[in-house]
């Protein structure tokens, strides 16, 4: 059974020409897939569609096997968590511990019981130690880690990353990255679809699926798709920097065994 | 910019007034709003100043704070004292040139800046002391016997967002200040038509975002289960303790007092005569 299946979807904001037409994706249970498109290809609108907060105008979403309507939204949105773009839209709580209790209120939880969840979740994501501080005296990154222990202490089933690294710098993109890299090995009865342009991500992908113009080209191992120069330069994206680097190895005639490890690369050379 | 906001903020501190239930504070504000209102006459407004420097000195918060807080009433005072002269009619008439001023047009105006000194100084404490989290919690509990007819739990969900939204709205204020006088816009100088203009070229920007804001949030909101209208557990936890009672039943003790001087005319004698009592210190 797939986590996530979308068939034949169609989707157009205020009936304009539709963004998505008849689109088919399967998204695999506890893998960790990565949906690559550049800007404007359709992306977000899918995690949008996932978790019920458009409704397409024709196909079927279903999740985790259960057709998507409005009657099972909330059963819907208990499996399904998302993380979104924007660090400061998304924390509602006027500290990092109200901000976690939010979705925990939501579903009902014991109030007594909150705490030890956030503790917990917050250690997951390595910010333990700022629970009583407000949004204002966080950066972005921390933000978005606080955002992430949010939604995780609502314990998902189906984790989506919505561009959730893109208005970070480098290091808070690497705190982020590392974390879910933790997730992947800790959790893996969780499916994580990540929906990025960053291809850096697709790397340790169990899956990936390159999206142009709302519609699906290709899916496939990260050592399939990401060596197609032709396939990526087509989706107007970039290969990743190990792979470019590798590009040049071979030109240079530079003998070694082509891996997506930066690590394992380094060791060889 | 952000410096200059003093009224209404909070003050981190440990003090008897920060540990009092906010819920009790409310209360408590919401007496003393009343009391001041009350016709008290003269030793009522010193018993009840008392109390509120009493409220000051508990609750720890510098004498510069206060003033900073009171700044937008001079311009208050003055305009009521305009107003006063020409309503105001009675009492003594002092002769200034070709003026003349009535002794009860200072009296009024006087004892309408000296309530709202106090009005402004007990609002201070309170939200000083108190974290807005906690009054918007406090709000959501006291208004609770409103809620066959409406939902308390969504006002106070608002008022929560709108004050977690104020740091981060004032940032953005400052970026589109910077962005639009890089672009040659000048918030500073020139007439006030000229200034308006500039300003439309702020607000817009920041309408735009704020509601871009908005919706983000909504589906943030709505995306972790959020739904206004369905149960939900509340992670904060207030908890009213004996002193809490104390202090309210003491307070109504004294708005009880109040009243009972009010309606019985005590405070009548010595507050059409404030004149003349000020004149018989002198006789």
């Amino acid at each position: 059974m797939d986590a996530i299946k979308f068939e034949n979807v169609t989707f157009g904001y205020h009936n304009q020409t539709p963004i998505i037409e008849n689109l088919n994706l399967e998204i695999k249970k506890g893998k960790y897939t990565v949906l690559l498109g550049h800007n404007g290809s359709g992306k977000s609108t899918i995690a949008k569609l996932a978790i019920g907060l458009l409704e397409c105008q024709d196909g079927n979403i279903f999740i985790d096997g259960i057709e998507l309507n409005e009657k099972n939204l909330n059963q819907i949105r208990s499996k399904v968590a998302i993380v979104f773009q924007n660090p400061d839209n998304q924390f509602i709580g006027s500290t990092v511990r109200d901000d976690m209790a939010f979705g925990l209120e939501n579903k009902c939880v014991d109030p007594n019981l909150m705490d030890a969840m956030i503790e917990e979740y917050a250690k997951k994501v390595n910010m333990h130690e700022f629970l009583d501080t407000e949004p204002t005296n966080l950066s972005g990154g921390q933000k978005q880690r606080v955002a992430l222990a949010g939604v995780l202490a609502m314990q998902p089933d189906i984790l989506i990353l919505d561009e959730a690294t893109s208005m970070l710098d480098p290091i808070g993109k690497k705190e982020i990255f590392d974390v879910i890299q933790e997730l992947k090995v800790k959790r893996s009865e969780m499916t994580i679809l990540s929906i990025t342009h960053h291809i850096e991500e697709a790397l340790f992908a169990d899956e990936i699926i390159i999206l142009n113009n709302g519609k699906v080209v290709k899916v496939g191992l990260p050592n399939d798709l990401l060596y197609d120069q032709n396939l990526l330069n087509q989706n107007a994206l970039e290969a990743p920097f190990i792979i470019q680097l590798e590009e040049k190895l071979k030109q240079a005639n530079i003998p070694f065994e082509p891996t997506l490890d930066v690590k394992e690369l380094v060791k060889q050379l | 910019m952000m410096s200059n906001i003093t009224l209404g903020r909070y003050i981190p501190n440990n003090t008897f007034f920060h540990r009092l239930d906010p819920r009790c504070k409310l209360l408590l504000l919401f007496i003393f709003m009343i009391t001041i209102f009350i016709n008290l006459g003269m030793i009522g407004y010193i018993v009840l100043g008392l109390v509120v420097l009493l409220c000051f000195i508990l609750s720890k918060i510098s004498i510069l704070t206060i003033f900073k807080s009171l700044k937008p009433m001079w311009f208050m005072m003055i305009f009521i004292f305009v107003i006063n002269l020409f309503v105001v009619k009675t009492g003594t008439p002092w002769h200034l040139g070709k003026i003349t001023i009535y002794s009860n047009a200072i009296f009024a105006t006087l004892k309408i800046v000296y309530r709202l000194f106090l009005l402004i100084s007990t609002s201070t404490i309170f939200t000083a002391t108190t974290k807005p989290l906690d009054i918007t919690i406090a709000i959501e509990d006291l208004f609770a016997f409103l809620k066959p007819i409406m939902n308390v739990h969504i006002l106070s969900m608002m008022i929560s967002i709108a004050l977690r939204f104020i740091p981060t709205i004032l940032e953005e204020t400052n970026r589109i200040m910077k962005a639009q006088a890089s672009r040659g816009v000048d918030f500073v100088h020139g007439k006030l038509k000229e200034k308006a203009k500039a300003i439309t070229s702020l607000i817009i920007p920041l309408f735009v975002s704020a509601f871009a804001r908005s919706d983000e949030l909504a589906n943030a909101m709505e995306a972790r289960s959020y739904n206004p209208y369905a149960q939900r557990t509340r992670y904060r936890k207030l908890h009213w303790q004996f002193k809490d009672s104390l202090i309210l039943i003491l307070s109504i003790v004294l708005l009880a007092g109040f009243i009972t001087l009010a309606i019985t005319g005590f405070a009548k004698t010595w507050n059409t005569s404030i004149f003349e009592w000020i004149k018989g210190w002198f006789k």
